[in-house]
C-alpha cells in the first residue's frame, strides 16, 4: 500500500517509517526538512517537503496515496492561531487532499489532551481536529496516545531521566498524584501498522494507554531506582503554574512551559481504559521493561574496519583491530580525580564493558562524575563498592600511596586491577603489588599508555625484529608545559605522589626504554626542584650491563609544549631509529624486519588509527579495552605489573642518584 | 545563523596540533608576535575565510586587538590545555579564580547573571550548568569584539558524549545563542559517535567541527562509519584535521571534502605553510547542503 505519513521525522514518525518499510508499504514521508534517517535513500521511501500551512505541499503529497496516517502536529504552542492553523485547518487540507486523491483510511494520532477537563491551545485544537476527521468523508481511526516513551534520549521519560541525574531536587508541577498510563512508543506504532490494514477499527477512536497504570511520582520513583538515584520531589502548585505559564506565553515565542504541560499534570482526562486493550492484541510493553530501553542505548552495529595506515609499514599484530572483551565486563573505578574520570568516559564507550560503580573518598566528586552525565552508582567507600556491585575489574585511579591497600582488597575479592601510573609511590609498595599480581588467576596491570600509541609499539615492534641492529646507544626525552609555579594537592607530596615530573609523567618514556630496550644496571641523575618538594626537571644517564647508554631528559616546567612531546631514539649498528608521538622515523643501512634501506618517515596519522574512541589520543581506549578484554579470557596486554615494577626500580635508582648529587646507583633487583 | 563555509585555525600556533612538531615550532616563533598573526587573520579573511577559529590565549587575544576593526570570531572555548596547567598550581577553583579575577566588569555582570540562571544545576554539580560559567570566563578572556559562534572545546565536548549527557548538549546550544546571539558549535575527535548521538536525541547545534580527511586520521569510530553519518547527518560539519597533520596535500583534502558535501572546512595556518593568502585558492570549497 502507498500511504501518506506525516510527521515522519517526529519521535513516533521517526520509529514508524522504518517499521511501515519493513512490512512492505510504500512510504512517502511528509517532513518540513530532510532531516536524520531520511536522509538515506531506501527502497520504497519518499521524502515530500512541506508543511502542514502550505496546503499544495499536502496536495503532492497525498497524490496517489491510499491511506494517511496523519501525526503532524504542533504540541508545544502557545498561539491559538497558529494551533489552529497546523491542527485544525492544516489537517483539515490534509483529508481534503487525501479523498481527491482517493485515500481509502486516515489514522488520525489525536492525544489525550483532548480529553482533558481544561485544554490549552494544544488540546483544544487536536479535540477540533478530531472533529474535521470525522467530517471528512474519509473512513477513520482516531488514536489518542496517553505520555509516550520508549527511546534512550528522546521525549519527556528521557528527560525526566536526565533531571533525575542532574539536579539535587526535581521540581514537580502538582501534586504528583495525576494518574499516567505511559505507552511505549513501538506498541503505539504496532496498533498504527493495525488500524492500516484492520476493517474492524475504523470509524471508532481509541484511548492508548500503556498497561502500566502509575501516579507521576511513582514514574519518577521508578525511573530513580532504574537510574540509580533517590532525589527529592519538589511540588509546585498547579494554579500559580498555569497562570504562570498563561504569563511566559504571552511574552515569549517559546516559553519554557506550556498551559497545555501544566494541564497535562493537573488536570486529568476521562479515559477509555478497555477498548484499546480489547480490541488491539498485541503485547503490551510493561512499564519497568520500556524505562529500561529509555536507558538503554541502541547498539551501534557494524562499524566497519578502522583506518588502516600505509599498507607498506610493518606494524604489529595488536594494531590490526581493536581489542574487545569477549563477553560483558563488569568494571568499577576507584578515585575520580581527573584519570578516574577520564577512564570513566573512555569505559563508557569500550563495547562489552559495564560500569557497575564508581567509589571516591570525597563525595563531591561522586557528584561531579554524576552531573557529567555518568550514572553508575557512587559508593563512598571500596569496601562497599566490592561488596554490592561486585565488579569483575577495578581501575585504580587514586594517588600513587593509596595503590597497594586499594589493590589488595580488590585482589582479594577476586576482582582484576589495572592500576594508573607509576606502579606505586614506593618500591616497597610497588614490589608488594608484583607480589599480589603473582598470585594464581590474579590479573594486574599498569597504565603505561604509551605501549597502545601507533607510533610507539611499531617502533617496538621494529625494535623486537632488530631493524637496527645491535643497539649502541639511545636518548629519550619528555617534555610538557605543565608546571610554572608551586603545585596544590597530592602530586607535589613526594610521600603520596612518589616524585614530580618523573613518578606523575615521564614514568612513561621509562616504560619505553625498558619495555623496547630491557632493563638497565644503573644510573646517575640529577635534578631541579623549581617550584616545590618534587623535583621539575631531570637530566640522567641509564647504562646497561653491556656498556650501551641511554640518556633521559624531562620537564614540565618548559614552554611551548602544551601537548606533553616524547621522544626517544635509538642508534644501533645497521641505522637509527627515532619515534615520538608523531612521527617514528626508521634509516637502515640495510633493509631489514620489513623495512627498507635508506630513511623512512611514517606520521602518526600514516599508522593504523584502530581505537574506535578519541579522548586525549587513542591509547587510553585501547588499554582499558585490552584489559577489560585479557579480564575476559584475551591475550595479556604489553602493560605487565613485571615491568611496571621494573620501571619503579629504574625511578627509585634515579631518585637515589639524584639525592647522592649525581653518583651512579646500581638498579634494586 | 549563517555557517562559515571556511574558518582560519591557530591551533598550530598554539602548539596544540597534529603537524610535525619542527613545523608548529616554526609557526609559533613565526607568529609569536600579535602583529604576525593579527597580520594572518587579515589576510585569511581577505583571501575568503568567513572568520578565524581561535582559543583564548594571550597571542590570539592580542592579535585581536591588533587587528582593531570587527574580525568574525568563532571562539574555541574553554583553552583545555591552559586550563589544565592553572589548575595544576591552584586547584580547579583557583584556575577559575584566576580567570575572575583577570575579567573586567562587564564580564563579572554577566558572569553573575548566568551562574544566577544556573545556581541550582551548580550546587547539584552539573556539568551542563558549570559550563556557561566557564564560558562566560573563557569568551572574556579571549576579547573578541564580534563572536558570530562559541565552540565547545572537543575534551569538553567528549566527555559529555561519554556520558551520554544529552542535555549539556541541548542546553549549551540554547545558552551560546541566547547569551552570545551566536551560533553554538561544538568540536569533537569523535565525530561518528556526536553526529549519531545527536540525531538520536533531537538536538541540532549550529555546526559540528571534526577531523575530517581522506586518510581517515581520527576519525572515529571507524572512517566508514562516519561517512555514514555525515550522509545522514541533520547538522552542518565543518572538516579539520584535513591534511592529516600535514600528510596529505590541502587541494585533495578540499577536494575530497566537496566529494562529501560538508558544510565547511577549518583550515590551520599550518596546512597552508603559514601563508593565510593561500586560502584563496580553495574556491568554493565546499557545497551548500
Amino acid at each position: 500500500m502507498r500511504l501518506l505519513l506525516t510527521g515522519a521525522a517526529g519521535f513516533i514518525g521517526a520509529r514508524l517509517a522504518p517499521r511501515l518499510l519493513a512490512e512492505g508499504h510504500d512510504v512517502v514521508a511528509l517532513v518540513r526538512t530532510r532531516r536524520g534517517e531520511l536522509r538515506r535513500p531506501r527502497p520504497g521511501l519518499t521524502v515530500s517537503i512541506g508543511d502542514m500551512t502550505d496546503h499544495a505541499s499536502l496536495e503532492r503529497a497525498a497524490a496517489g496515496c491510499e491511506a494517511v496516517v496523519h501525526l503532524a502536529n504542533a504540541t508545544a504552542i502557545t498561539d491559538w492561531t497558529r494551533a489552529r492553523a497546523i491542527n485544525v485547518e492544516g489537517t483539515r487540507a490534509l483529508l481534503e487532499a487525501a479523498r481527491r486523491a482517493g485515500a481509502r483510511r486516515v489514522v488520525f494520532t489525536s492525544t489525550l489532551s483532548a480529553l482533558r477537563e481544561r485544554r490549552g491551545p494544544y488540546g483544544q485544537t487536536k479535540l477540533e481536529a478530531e472533529d474535521v476527521v470525522r467530517r471528512s468523508g474519509v473512513p477513520f481511526v482516531i488514536l489518542r496516545p496517553s505520555l509516550v516513551y520508549g527511546v534512550h534520549g528522546v521525549g519527556l521519560v528521557a528527560t525526566l531521566a536526565a533531571y533525575l541525574q542532574g539536579l539535587p531536587v526535581i521540581p514537580v508541577i502538582g501534586d504528583g498524584k495525576i494518574e499516567l498510563d505511559p505507552i511505549h512508543v513501538n506498541d503505539v506504532n504496532e496498533i498504527i501498522v493495525q488500524c492500516l490494514v484492520r476493517d474492524d477499527v475504523l470509524g471508532r477512536a481509541y484511548d492508548l494507554l500503556g498497561p502500566d497504570r502509575v501516579t507521576f511520582d511513582e514514574l519518577l520513583d521508578r525511573l530513580g531506582q532504574r537510574v540509580g538515584v533517590k532525589k527529592r520531589y519538589v511540588h509546585l502548585p498547579g494554579g500559580p503554574m498555569l497562570l504562570l505559564a498563561g504569563v511566559l506565553s504571552k511574552v515569549m515565542a517559546r516559553p519554557p512551559i506550556t498551559e497545555d504541560n501544566v494541564l497535562g499534570l493537573i488536570s486529568p482526562a476521562r479515559t477509555d481504559h478497555e477498548s484499546a486493550f480489547r480490541d488491539f492484541r498485541i503485547a503490551w510493553t510493561p512499564l519497568d521493561e520500556g524505562l529500561a530501553d529509555v536507558l538503554r542505548e541502541p547498539p551501534t552495529g557494524d562499524e566497519g574496519p578502522p583506518a588502516r595506515g600505509l599498507p607498506w609499514v610493518p606494524v604489529p599484530a595488536a594494531l590490526s583491530a581493536p581489542p574487545r572483551p569477549a563477553r560483558t565486563v563488569r568494571v568499577a573505578i576507584v578515585g575520580l580525580g581527573k584519570m578516574g574520570v577520564a577512564h570513566t568516559a573512555v569505559l563508557s564507550m569500550v563495547p562489552d564493558v559495564e560500569i557497575v560503580g564508581v567509589s571516591d573518598l570525597a563525595p563531591a566528586l561522586g557528584k561531579s562524575l554524576r552531573g557529567m552525565g555518568f550514572a553508575a552508582p557512587f559508593f563512598p567507600s571500596v569496601t562497599r563498592l566490592l561488596e554490592d556491585a561486585r565488579p569483575e575489574a577495578v581501575w585504580i585511579c587514586t594517588p600513587p600511596h593509596v595503590h597497594l591497600p586499594v589493590a589488595r582488597q580488590c585482589v582479594d575479592a577476586g576482582a582484576a586491577v589495572f592500576i594508573e601510573k607509576p606502579l606505586a609511590h614506593s618500591l616497597l609498595d610497588a614490589e608488594q603489588l608484583a607480589a599480589l599480581a603473582a598470585r594464581p588467576q590474579a590479573r594486574v596491570a599498569c597504565g603505561y599508555t604509551l605501549a597502545f600509541w601507533p607510533t610507539f609499539a611499531t617502533a617496538h615492534h621494529a625494535l623486537a625484529h632488530s631493524v637496527v641492529g645491535d643497539v649502541r646507544r639511545a636518548r629519550s626525552s619528555m617534555f610538557l608545559s605543565q608546571v610554572f609555579g608551586p603545585q596544590k594537592g597530592w602530586i607535589a607530596d613526594p610521600s603520596k605522589s612518589g616524585g614530580g615530573v618523573v613518578a606523575n609523567l615521564s614514568s612513561h618514556v621509562l616504560f619505553v626504554v625498558r619495555w623496547t630496550l630491557g632493563q638497565p644496571a644503573s644510573v646517575s641523575a640529577t635534578w631541579k626542584k623549581l617550584y616545590g618538594q618534587v623535583e621539575d626537571e631531570v637530566t640522567a644517564t641509564f647504562r646497561y650491563a653491556d656498556g650501551i647508554e641511554v640518556t633521559f631528559d624531562s620537564s614540565w616546567s618548559v614552554p611551548d609544549h602544551p601537548l606533553s612531546v616524547t621522544t626517544m631514539e635509538v642508534e644501533g649498528d645497521n641505522g637509527r631509529l627515532v619515534v615520538s608521538n608523531e612521527s617514528l622515523a626508521v634509516d637502515l643501512r640495510e633493509a631489514r624486519g620489513g623495512w627498507p634501506m635508506g630513511r623512512t618517515s611514517v606520521a602518526h596519522s600514516e599508522l593504523p588509527q584502530i581505537a574506535r574512541f578519541d579522548l586525549n589520543g587513542e591509547g587510553y581506549s585501547l588499554e582499558d579495552a585490552a584489559f577489560a578484554a585479557w579480564v575476559a579470557g584475551g591475550e595479556t596486554p604489553p602493560i605487565t605489573t613485571t615491568l611496571a615494577l621494573d620501571v619503579q626500580r629504574m625511578m627509585t635508582a634515579l631518585y637515589a642518584s639524584c639525592e647522592r648529587g649525581g653518583a651512579q646507583v646500581e638498579l634494586p633487583r | 545563523m549563517s555557517i562559515p563555509r571556511m574558518l582560519l585555525s591557530c591551533e598550530t600556533v598554539l602548539g596544540v596540533t597534529r603537524h610535525p612538531r619542527e613545523r608548529a615550532i616554526a609557526l609559533g616563533r613565526s607568529f609569536s608576535e600579535p602583529g604576525a598573526l593579527a597580520a594572518a587573520f587579515k589576510q585569511g579573511l581577505e583571501a575568503g575565510a568567513d572568520g578565524v577559529l581561535a582559543p583564548p590565549a594571550p597571542v590570539t587575544r592580542a592579535a585581536l586587538e591588533t587587528i582593531g576593526q570587527q574580525v568574525p570570531v568563532w571562539a574555541v572555548l574553554p583553552n583545555v590545555p591552559a586550563y589544565v596547567r592553572d589548575s595544576a598550581e591552584a586547584g580547579l577553583v583557583g584556575a577559575a579564580l584566576k580567570r575572575v579575577r583577570g575579567a573586567n566588569a562587564g564580564a563579572l555582570a554577566r558572569l553573575g547573571m548566568t551562574a544566577m540562571r544556573h545556581a541550582l544545576g551548580v550546587v547539584a554539580g552539573d556539568f551542563a550548568s558549570l559550563l556557561p560559567l566557564l564560558l562566560e570566563l573563557e569568551a572574556a578572556a579571549l576579547g573578541a569584539r564580534r563572536v558570530e559562534g562559541v565552540v565547545v572545546a572537543a575534551p569538553i565536548t567528549d566527555l559529555a558524549l561519554a556520558g551520554r549527557h544529552r542535555r549539556f548538549f541541548a542546553h549549551v546550544t540554547d545558552f551560546v545563542r541566547a547569551r552570545f546571539g551566536a551560533s553554538a558549535g561544538f568540536e569533537t575527535h569523535n565525530i561518528g559517535h556526536l553526529l549519531a548521538r545527536l540525531r538520536g536525541w533531537g538536538v541540532r547545534p549550529d555546526v559540528v567541527i571534526g577531523p575530517l580527511n581522506p586518510r581517515g586520521f581520527m576519525m572515529k569510530p571507524t572512517p566508514a562509519r562516519v561517512l555514514e553519518e555525515l550522509a545522514i547527518s541533520d547538522v552542518p560539519v565543518l572538516a579539520k584535521e584535513l591534511t592529516a597533520g600535514g600528510t596529505v596535500p590541502l587541494d585533495e583534502a578540499a577536494a575530497w571534502a566537496r566529494k562529501h558535501a560538508l558544510a565547511g572546512l577549518v583550515v590551520d595556518l599550518a596546512d597552508v605553510n603559514g601563508d593565510a593568502r593561500a586560502l584563496a585558492t580553495l574556491r568554493a570549497p565546499v557545497h551548500a547542503r
